[in-house]
C-alpha cells in the first residue's frame, strides 16, 4: 500500500481523422514508469482510457518498423524511445512527417512501397532460370561484410522524416529504398547493376540527394542510407566518366 | 457490384509472413498463369518472423546427415512427431535453405565463402544457419523483396481476413477488412492457404508480437476444421522479465551458461548431463545442459523456483544467463542484436554482467491439422508455418525447425494449392454472397451494439491470466477446468464488448476486438485438449500424471468445433516409421546411448 | 462495412522553414549556403585578374573598392564560410568512401586526418610564399 502520489508524464498526442477538418493535439497523463518506452504509454492510453486512439505497433522489441513516430520533434521508434529520456516532460507524439496521414499516427506508405519495388531489390542472375539448387554460392566474409550494413533496414521510414529533399519531392526513391539498391549492386551473388542503373542514376535517384545527412543520423539500424547514396554517386560519377574517356572498356 | 469488380485470384493466400510469401512464390514461379492474392493484416515485412533471431536447421555438412536431424526432431518432439513428415522434412530442407541463399539471404559465412552453421538445443550436430542473430528478419525481407518481381502477385497489405468461404464443400475465399477504408470485402479464391502465424498472445508473458493472435485458426476452426495438438505450449528458457524479449538460443548455442542466484549451473541436477569447465575446448557440449531442449530447460526453471533458488525482481523470479566469458569480439560478430536488446530493454551489458531471464510463451506446437501435403480436411484448404500442424514439432519443436518449417511446408502447400486451383472451378460468387452478408451483420453488430460496458482490453486481460494460471508450464486436472469455466465466461462476456472505436477508417479497435474473439475460441480448444490429456509428454507436463503414457496417448489430439460452439475432442494415431518410442535422454547417457546405437 | 468511405489523408511535411528546425539541419544550409559566398570570391578574383591587365587607375579604383568597410566584412564572412565548407566536406569524406583492408572498413579518422594534414601544408605552404613574395 503506498501513499506516495504516483508520478505521471503528459502526453500531447496528434489526432486526426477524415471526417474532421483539421487535426488536433490531445493531452493525455500517463503514470511514469522508468522501463517503459513510448509505445507502453500509447498501450496504456489506448487500452485504459482511450481506445480511439490509432497508432501501429507490433513486436516492440526494434525489428518490425512498424512503430515509428515523431517524438518531440524526432523521428523514432516509438518502442526503444524510453519515457527516462524525456522526463519531466510533456512528450509530444505525432506521426511521421513526409507521409500522408490516414488517422492519428498512422501514415500511408504505399508511396514507399512502390519505390522500394522500382529499384528491384531482389538477385538478378543471368542463369537465373536454370537453377539447380545443388549448393549455395560462395560468398568470403569480406564479400559479406560489404554490403551487411545496408541489409539491414527495417523499413521504419524514420529516414524519409528525416530528409528534407523528400519532404519537397514526392518523387526523391530517398534513403532507405536507395540504400537498398546499394545492398543488392554490393552484393557478389548479384548480376543486376546494369538493370538498376536508370533508376538509381534518374534525375529522382541518387543524385536529388544533397547529402543533408540526418536520414543517417536518425536510423535505428545504423544502415547509413546517406553514406550508401554517397558511395552510389562516387560509383556514378566514376562510371561516367569511364563511359566518356574509356568507352571501350564499358560492356554493352 | 457487379461481377468485374469482384476480387478474385486462382491461389489465396491468407498471410504474409516466411510461410505465405514462401507459398505465394512457390505459385508465381512454377505456375506464372495463376493469379495469386496475399492478404495481410500487416506489411509483410512486419510479420512476426522477422523477430526470429538465432537460426535455421538444415543438414549441408558432411559430418552431419539426414538421419541424424530426423532423430533429433524425433526424440525432441517426445515422439509425437509423425515419422513420415519429419523424414520429408529434412529431406527438403537443405534444399529450401539453398533456394533462400540464392534469393539473397545474407548468411553468416565460413572463410571458404561456405555458408557457417551453429549448435542449437537438441541437435545432435552444428546444423543452425544463421544470418548474425537476425535470422528471422533476413529471411523475411529476402523473401519479401524476391516476391516483389512476380507481376501475378496482388497485395492486400493491411487487409484483415474475418472468415473463410465455404460452398460446396470446398474453400472459395475469405471475407476481409480494408485497414484503411474499413470496408469488409469478399476475395474469392479456387484455393485458398492460410499462413496466418502462431497465438502466443492468448498468454501474458511471450516473445510473440501483437499480431499473433490467432485469427487463422479461428477462422478454419470455424468452418470445421481441427485444430490439433493445441495443448503444447513451448516456453523459451530465457526471456527477459518484463518485456518478454526474446534472448536467442543462440546464446547458449555460443556458449553462454545459466546459473542460479547461488551461482551454480542448476541444469546439472535435471539430467541434462555433466557441466564442462568453461575453457574446456568441449564446451558447449551438443544435446548437454544449456544445450538441452527447451522443455526440460523451462520445467528446471520451476524446479529452481520452488526451491528458492532464483532471483526476484519487479517482473517476477528469474536466473542469471552468462555469456562474459565469449568476449566482447564474439559476442558483436556472433550475437549483436543480443546486445543490443540487453540494453535496449534489460539496461545492462551482457559483456560485463550477466543477462536476466525467466522462461516465456514462444512457440505453439498445435495448429491447424494438415497432412504431409499441408491440406486440410477441406478440400481447397491448405495451410503453413507456425499456424499449421503436421506435425513434425510433436510436444516440444526443436530451435531452429520452425524457420525451416515455414520454406518446406509453404513451398509445398504452394505447390498443391496451385494444383488444386488449375483444376477447380472458379468460385460460385452467387452462392457465397449470403455469408458475405451475414459476416458484414456479424461485424457490424459489434461495432455498433449499445453500451454492453465490456472492455477490450479487461477482456483480454482476464485471459491472458487465466491461461498462465491453468496452462502454464504445469497442469493439473482441477486447474485447466477452472480455466475452462474462466474462458466459457469470458465468451460470455464477449458479447456485450462495447467498443470506444465506432469509426471506419483504420479501426483498430475493432481489429482488437475482433482478435480476442479469436483468441477466446482458440484458448478454448487449447484448455480441452490439455484437460483431456491425461499424461506428461513434451511440454505438456500434467502434475497429476506425470508420466509418459504411450498406450494411450501416441496419439494427436483433435479439436472440433461442436454445434454449440465448445470444442470436442478425439484422437488419431502417431504415424511412426523407423523410430520406436524410446526415452529421452540427454547429457552423458545420451551419449552413451548414441554410442551404442551406432556400434 | 460497405459502400463508399470517405478517407483523407492530411499531408504532414517539414516544410520550407526545415531548416531552422534542428542544430544539424542549419549546419547543413549553412554549408550548402556557403558556396554562394565562394562564388561570389572566385568572381571577385576573376575580375582582380581582369583589372591586373588595365591602366594602373582602374587597378587602383577596384582594390579600393575591395577595401572598403562593407568589402571587409564580406570577405570575412566569406572565409568562414570557407573553413566551414572545407571542415564539412572533409569529415563526410568516410561516408562517400568505403575501403575496406582485410576484411574490415578502415576507420573514418585515417581518411579524414590526411585531408586536414595536406590542408595545413597547403596553407603554410601558401602563407610561406606571400610572405616570401611580401618581404622580397
Ligand atoms: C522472438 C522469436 C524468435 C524466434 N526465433 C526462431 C529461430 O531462431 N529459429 C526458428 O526456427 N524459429 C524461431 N522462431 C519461431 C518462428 O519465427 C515462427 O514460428 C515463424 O516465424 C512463424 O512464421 P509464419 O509465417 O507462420 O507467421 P508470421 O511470420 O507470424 O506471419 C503471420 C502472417 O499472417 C498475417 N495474418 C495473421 N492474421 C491475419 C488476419 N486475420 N488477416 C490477414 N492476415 C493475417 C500477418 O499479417 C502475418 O503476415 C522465433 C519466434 C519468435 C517469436
Ligand atoms: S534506412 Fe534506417 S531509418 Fe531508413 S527505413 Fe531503413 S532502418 Fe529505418
Ligand atoms: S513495434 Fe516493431 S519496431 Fe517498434
Amino acid at each position: 500500500m503506498s501513499t506516495a502520489i504516483e508520478t505521471t508524464i503528459k502526453f500531447e498526442v496528434f489526432r486526426y481523422q477524415p471526417d474532421w477538418d483539421e487535426p488536433t493535439y490531445q493531452l493525455y497523463d500517463v503514470p511514469y514508469r522508468e522501463d517503459w518506452v513510448v509505445l507502453d504509454a500509447l498501450n496504456y492510453i489506448k487500452d485504459t482510457v482511450d481506445g480511439t486512439l490509432t497508432y501501429r505497433w507490433s513486436c516492440r522489441m526494434g525489428v518490425c518498423g512498424s512503430c515509428g513516430a515523431m517524438v518531440n520533434g524526432y523521428p523514432k521508434l516509438t518502442c526503444a524511445a524510453f519515457l527516462s529520456e524525456y522526463m519531466p516532460g510533456p512528450i509530444r507524439v505525432e506521426p511521421l512527417v513526409n507521409f500522408n496521414v490516414e488517422r492519428d499516427l498512422v501514415t500511408s506508405i504505399e508511396g514507399f512501397m512502390e519505390k522500394l519495388e522500382s529499384v528491384q531489390p531482389w538477385i538478378i542472375r543471368e542463369d537465373g532460370a536454370t537453377d539447380d539448387l545443388k549448393s549455395e554460392y560462395l560468398q568470403t566474409p569480406d564479400q559479406h561484410a560489404a554490403y551487411q550494413q545496408f541489409s539491414m533496414c527495417i523499413n521504419c521510414l524514420l529516414c524519409y522524416a528525416a530528409c528534407p529533399v523528400s519532404s519537397h519531392s514526392d518523387e526523391f526513391i530517398g534513403p532507405a529504398a536507395l540504400a537498398l539498391a546499394q545492398r543488392y549492386n554490393l552484393d557478389t551473388r548479384d548480376e543486376g547493376v546494369e538493370q538498376r542503373r536508370d533508376v538509381i542514376l534518374k534525375d529522382e535517384g541518387i543524385w536529388e540527394c544533397s547529402f543533408v545527412g540526418e536520414c543517417s543520423a536518425v536510423c535505428p539500424k545504423h544502415v547509413d542510407p546517406a553514406g550508401a547514396i554517397q558511395q552510389a554517386k562516387m560509383t556514378g560519377a566514376i562510371d561516367y566518366y569511364r563511359r566518356l574517356l574509356m568507352p571501350w572498356t564499358v560492356k554493352s | 457490384m457487379s461481377a468485374v469488380d469482384q476480387l478474385q485470384h486462382d491461389v489465396l493466400v491468407i498471410g504474409g509472413g516466411g510461410a505465405g510469401l514462401r507459398a505465394a512464390i512457390a505459385v508465381a514461379q512454377e505456375h506464372p498463369d495463376l493469379s495469386i492474392g496475399i492478404v495481410s493484416k500487416v506489411y509483410p515485412m512486419r510479420s512476426h518472423t522477422v523477430a526470429a533471431e538465432g537460426g535455421m536447421a538444415a543438414v549441408i555438412k558432411d559430418n552431419d546427415s539426414a538421419e541424424d536431424h530426423i532423430y533429433d526432431t524425433i526424440s525432441g518432439s517426445d515422439w509425437l512427431a509423425d515419422q513420415d513428415a519429419v523424414e520429408m522434412f529434412v529431406e527438403e530442407a537443405p534444399r529450401e535453405l539453398i533456394q533462400l541463399e540464392h534469393w539473397g539471404c545474407p548468411w553468416s559465412r565460413e572463410a571458404t565463402g561456405h555458408v557457417a552453421v551453429r549448435p542449437f538445443g537438441g541437435m545432435k550436430l552444428q546444423r543452425t544457419w544463421f544470418a548474425t542473430d537476425k535470422t528471422g528478419f533476413h529471411v523475411l525481407h529476402s523473401l519479401f523483396q524476391t516476391c516483389l518481381q512476380f507481376p501475378s502477385i496482388t497485395r492486400y497489405d493491411e487487409w484483415f481476413a474475418t472468415k473463410l468461404l465455404v460452398d460446396d464443400g470446398r474453400c472459395q475465399g475469405c471475407t476481409a477488412i480494408e485497414l484503411r477504408t474499413g470496408q469488409l470485402r469478399p476475395i474469392y479464391a479456387k484455393s485458398v492457404i492460410i499462413a496466418t502465424g502462431g497465438f502466443g498472445r492468448i498468454f501474458p508473458f511471450t516473445t510473440n508480437g501483437a499480431i499473433k493472435t490467432g485469427d487463422g485458426l479461428a477462422i478454419a476452426y470455424r468452418a470445421g476444421v481441427a485444430l490439433k495438438d493445441m495443448e503444447f505450449v513451448q516456453y523459451h528458457p530465457t526471456g527477459l522479465p518484463g518485456t518478454g524479449i526474446l534472448i536467442t538460443e543462440a546464446s547458449r548455442g555460443e556458449g553462454g551458461v545459466l546459473r542460479n542466484n547461488k551461482g551454480e549451473r542448476y541444469l546439472a541436477d535435471y539430467d541434462l548431463g555433466e557441466p564442462l569447465p568453461l575453457d574446456d575446448p568441449r564446451h558447449p557440449q551438443l544435446r548437454t545442459m544449456e544445450l538441452g531442449p527447451r522443455d526440460r530447460l523451462s520445467q528446471a526453471f520451476i524446479k529452481e523456483q520452488e526451491k528458492g533458488n532464483t532471483y526476484s525482481g519487479p517482473y517476477g523470479d528469474y536466473v542469471h544467463l552468462d555469456i562474459q566469458h565469449l568476449g566482447e569480439h564474439r559476442i558483436d560478430t556472433k550475437l549483436p542484436f543480443v546486445r543490443e536488446l540487453a540494453r535496449n530493454y534489460g539496461g545492462i551489458d551482457p559483456v560485463t554482467e550477466s543477462i536476466p531471464v525467466r522462461p516465456v510463451v514462444h512457440y505453439m506446437m498445435g495448429g491447424i491439422d494438415t497432412d504431409i501435403e499441408a491440406a486440410t480436411s477441406l478440400p481447397g484448404l491448405y495451410a503453413a508455418g507456425e499456424c499449421a500442424c503436421v506435425s513434425i514439432n510433436g510436444a516440444n519443436r526443436l530451435g531452429s525447425n520452425s524457420l525451416t518449417e515455414l520454406v518446406v511446408f509453404g513451398a509445398r502447400a504452394g505447390r498443391n494449392a496451385a494444383n488444386f486451383a488449375h483444376a477447380a472451378d472458379p468460385a460460385a460468387i452467387d452462392r457465397l454472397e449470403s455469408q458475405v452478408d451475414d459476416e458484414r451483420a456479424r461485424i457490424r453488430r459489434i461495432l455498433e451494439q449499445p453500451s454492453g460496458g465490456e472492455r477490450v482490453a479487461e477482456l483480454r486481460r482476464d485471459m491472458t491470466t487465466t491461461m498462465e494460471e491453468g496452462a502454464g508450464i504445469y497442469r493439473t486436472q482441477e486447474g485447466i477446468e477452472q480455466t475452462y469455466a474462466t474462458l466459457s465466461d469470458l465468451r460470455e462476456r464477449f458479447g456485450s464488448v462495447d467498443l470506444d472505436d465506432r469509426t471506419n477508417v483504420y479501426n483498430t479497435d475493432l481489429i482488437s476486438a475482433l482478435e480476442l474473439d479469436y483468441m477466446l475460441e482458440i484458448s478454448l480448444a487449447l484448455a480441452a485438449s490439455a484437460r483431456d490429456r491425461t499424461e506428461s509428454r513434451g511440454s505438456h507436463q500434467r502434475t497429476d500424471h506425470p508420466d509418459r503414457d504411450d498406450d494411450h496417448f501416441l496419439k494427436h489430439s483433435l479439436a472440433m468445433r461442436g454445434d454449440d460452439g465448445t470444442p470436442e475432442v478425439s484422437f488419431r494415431d502417431v504415424v511412426i516409421t523407423k523410430w520406436p518410442p524410446g526415452s529421452r535422454t540427454y547429457g552423458s547417457s545420451d551419449q552413451a546411448k548414441a554410442a551404442t546405437t551406432e556400434s | 462495412m460497405d459502400g463508399e468511405v470517405l478517407t483523407q489523408p492530411v499531408f504532414r511535411s517539414l516544410g520550407w522553414t526545415w531548416w531552422t528546425k534542428r542544430p544539424s539541419y542549419a549546419l547543413v544550409f549553412l554549408r550548402e549556403t556557403s558556396s554562394v559566398f565562394i562564388a561570389v570570391q572566385v568572381v571577385l578574383v576573376l575580375v582582380l585578374l581582369h583589372k591586373a591587365g588595365q591602366p594602373a587607375a582602374d587597378y587602383q579604383a577596384y582594390l579600393d573598392f575591395l577595401w572598403n568597410p562593407g568589402m571587409v566584412v564580406f570577405h570575412v564572412v566569406s572565409i568562414a564560410f570557407a573553413l566551414l565548407h572545407t571542415y564539412t566536406w572533409f569529415n563526410l569524406l568516410p561516408q562517400t568512401i568505403a575501403i575496406r583492408v582485410m576484411g574490415r572498413r578502415i576507420p573514418g579518422l585515417l581518411l579524414v586526418a590526411p585531408q586536414f594534414g595536406a590542408w595545413a601544408v597547403v596553407t603554410g605552404l601558401i602563407i610561406a610564399w606571400v610572405w616570401w613574395v611580401g618581404a622580397g
